[in-house]
């Protein structure tokens, strides 16, 4: 699924460009014209930012770091392609399992949730897609919209609830087939960057994320009271959003003639 | 060059001979009393069980037992050390009776199996039966506490709502010789919803 969308955005992206290819006028090398690579470093909020770090009971930021290595091209008609290979801070989803079996179960709360093992990680997050340049004397603007995944770590989770009003009481197993899943992910942002030199500058880049998750789990479930074990598989699907904020420097090859980008 | 090689081997007969090296890390094991036991009412509604005087929901009746914690060797611990600790008097037996009968139970019986001991663990808690109860009851990894506490929850409760009395009866090992008798005593009446 993933890889339909991103040959679809891809295609979508370069069936513009090359017609506006024909048009263009570059300078230096043609083919390099509006290429260029970056680095960026910044900090992301994702749903429940805090969820992930508990070191002697406090949150810490650090959890929320994100980096990226960006690769792209502005072509002469303004759109253009990017990619990006980065990391994204680790989120912990055993609060998701711990709402997910919450609801299953009306009149319960959990009394434990076992600690995630991805606190203060990094995960992989891949994203290909379009951007817009809006040039403005020093400085360029552009727009984009970006698929991609991240992974998630499937950590097997330990959650106990209890029933209000009664002393009964389950413990749950909760365990994946697979130690990693990969979310899908749709980002849109945008970067101002800021022309230092001819062919490179700074930007800063913002994002606002959606994050598409769909577990499958194996649970099992132990009531206390009656010492019984039940099997059962559970599907959990949720999304999540984030935002995060980067700084970096970029790279240009060359930029088309008269355009300023 | 030859003097502080004499030195330096000097110097190292010196820490072999009186240094205080120790290859293992010292395992503490320590023996506790309990004396002067105490009962009071739990409701076990919310997440944590309480204690409380009001009326109970007969589906959360809890009890718990408390009786203060004595370390006869008089050893200080510091409360960072992890230390086992084993009962110097054993529990044998704990048990619950009826004071007043309800439903097919007569006055006097014991319900001791319509029990269960709320025992924590690493997770967060499990119930084990009051024969299962022993062990945790007088052997356990704890860092020390000036009270001694057991929580009892009733799992199968009265049908009816109304007042009712039970007795607690605990026994010690009598192979050990304990310094007091067995305790017996009887809970305040409690009135269930």
């Amino acid at each position: 699924m993933k890889i339909t969308w991103i040959a679809f955005m891809a295609a979508m992206a370069i069936t513009p460009v090359l017609i506006a290819q024909k048009d263009s006028v570059a300078t230096h090398p043609t083919w390099a014209a509006g290429m260029y690579g970056s680095i960026s470093v910044g900090y992301g909020l994702f749903s429940d930012p805090f969820r992930n770090v508990s070191v002697m009971g406090a949150s810490l930021p650090a959890t929320g770091l994100i980096y990226s290595m960006d690769a792209g091209i502005a072509f002469r008609n303004k759109f253009g392609l990017r990619a990006v290979i980065g990391r994204i801070a680790a989120r912990n989803i055993r609060p998701n399992i711990k709402r997910a079996l919450e609801a299953a179960n009306p009149g319960y709360v959990a009394t434990f949730l076992s600690a995630s093992g991805v606190n203060n990680k990094l995960s992989k997050h891949y994203a290909i897609g379009l951007s817009y340049a809006i040039p403005r004397n020093q400085w360029c603007f552009q727009p984009e919209l970006l698929l991609g995944s991240t992974t998630v770590s499937l950590e097997t989770t330990f959650v106990q609830l209890k029933e209000l009003g009664t002393h009964r009481a389950c413990f749950y197993k909760v365990k994946s087939d697979f130690q990693h899943y990969k979310s899908h992910t749709l980002t849109f942002g945008g970067r101002a960057a800021w022309y230092v030199g001819q062919y490179w500058g700074v930007f800063a880049d913002a994002w606002f994320l959606t994050i598409w998750n769909n577990f499958q789990y194996q649970v099992e479930k132990t009531d206390l009271l009656e010492q019984t074990m039940d099997t059962e598989n559970v599907q959990i699907k949720n999304r999540e959003f984030g935002a995060t904020g980067k700084l970096g420097i970029f790279l240009q090859i060359a930029r088309w003639e008269g355009n300023g980008y | 060059m030859t003097r502080a090689l004499f030195l330096l081997m000097s110097g190292l007969c010196c820490l072999l001979m009186f240094g205080n090296f120790q290859c293992e890390q010292h395992y503490c094991s320590l023996e506790f009393e309990l004396r002067n036991w105490h009962s009071v009412w739990l409701n076990n509604s919310g997440i944590e069980p309480i204690t409380s005087s009001d009326p109970i929901p007969r589906s959360a009746l809890g009890i718990r037992l408390s009786a203060a914690f004595l370390n006869p060797d008089s050893l200080s611990v510091s409360e960072n050390e992890a230390c086992s600790w084993q009962a110097f008097h054993p529990i044998s037996q704990l048990e619950i009776f009826a004071t007043n009968g309800f439903d097919t139970i007569a006055n006097g019986d014991n319900i001791s199996s319509r029990f269960r001991l709320r025992a924590l663990n690493a997770y967060s808690f499990q119930y084990l039966t009051l024969e299962q109860a022993l062990g945790p009851v007088n052997f356990f990894y704890a860092p020390v506490t000036p009270d001694y506490e057991i929580d009892l929850v009733m799992i199968e409760p009265p049908s009816q709502s109304g007042a009712y009395q039970f007795s607690v009866k605990i026994t010690y090992d009598s192979l050990s010789m304990p310094p007091s008798p067995d305790t017996f005593f009887t809970l305040p009446t409690v009135i269930l919803q």
